[in-house]
């Protein structure tokens, strides 16, 4: 399966969207978007966000479903909210 | 589950209240099986052989050594922790980490053990000062006193692992700031035990 590339493979800045195209009009549309903020995460922290919203944001019930304690579980959380910090852009 | 992760960090998977169960019956079965053998945990840090006495006293022990140590670290994660920790997960990791406790006072029950300690207790007991000790002869029973002292020693170590490992992952802690708070807070605790023991001898 293909992943989702999110960092430029030569210089590992965050890529942007420069062409959207309609697959059922073929209708396409360019310029620079900015990736939408969850879309930039990894594969991993989508999935664990998919999972928190699925259980309703509870901490205990994932600690559950993942069968780890509740701390690991808040501090995956804890890695994902830094990851969504703005960055100070680069000078 | 990695045997490693068994042994130093199994807060991964063991937490808030399975955690204190478990911890709060090592605390109690490490105090039960020390009261014949007069092993007191007189101290956060502490393990010393002394007299015997009621079975309530040693558990006592226990239970404030695992209390001044959880509530001091509770303080100062709050302090000085960023991340929106359960209390419950704190306090029930800090008794759990005192399960070696429990392998000290069974190592103890070795046979010799005790004799060597008390021939070596009394060698040492009454001396005037600049007079040189009659130690007790070198013979089995220091081999196996030396060896359990060895391994008491290692399972002191390996509880202040579990300790400083519960403390740093409940509060999502790293670095030198962390490693600091938790020095002071172990030397205040172990403070605070010694005093919170000494009154409770006034009991016996």
């Amino acid at each position: 399966m293909k992943r989702f590339p999110v960092t430029c493979p030569s210089c590992e800045h965050r890529l942007q969207v420069k062409r959207l195209a309609c697959d059922h009009c073929g209708t396409e549309v360019e310029g620079i978007y900015p990736l939408p903020v969850l879309a930039a995460l990894s594969a991993e922290d989508q999935a664990f966000i998919c999972d928190f919203v699925k259980a309703s944001g509870s901490l205990k019930e994932m600690a559950a479903l993942l069968k780890v304690s509740y701390p690991t579980v808040r501090n995956r959380l804890d890695e994902v909210i830094a990851k969504l910090q703005p960055t100070p852009p680069t000078p | 589950m990695k045997l490693s992760q068994i042994l130093f960090h199994p807060f991964v998977r063991i937490a808030g209240g399975t955690s204190l169960a478990l911890g709060l019956a090592a605390i109690v079965l490490a105090g039960l099986i020390g009261a014949p053998q007069g092993l007191h945990f007189d101290g956060v840090l502490d393990t010393h052989a002394g007299k015997s006495g009621p079975w309530w006293f040693f558990v006592s022990e226990g239970l404030i050594d695992w209390l001044s140590l959880a509530v001091l670290l509770l303080i100062a994660g709050r302090i000085i922790s960023k991340t929106a920790f359960r209390s419950i997960d704190l306090l029930g990791t800090q008794a759990f980490a005192r399960w070696p406790t429990v392998l000290t006072v069974l190592a103890c029950l070795t046979p010799g053990f005790h004799r060597f300690s008390e021939a070596l207790t009394k060698s040492i007991i009454g001396l005037k000062p600049g007079q040189i000790p009659q130690l007790p002869p070198a013979g089995p029973d220091a081999v196996v006193f030396g060896l359990v002292t060895l391994f008491m020693l290692a399972c002191t170590v390996w509880m202040v692992a579990l300790m400083w490992k519960a403390f740093s992952y409940c509060c999502n802690l790293r670095g030198g700031k962390a490693v600091g708070t938790f020095v002071i807070t172990l030397l205040l605790a172990e403070l605070l035990s010694k005093v919170l023991i000494g009154q409770l001898f006034k009991l016996l």
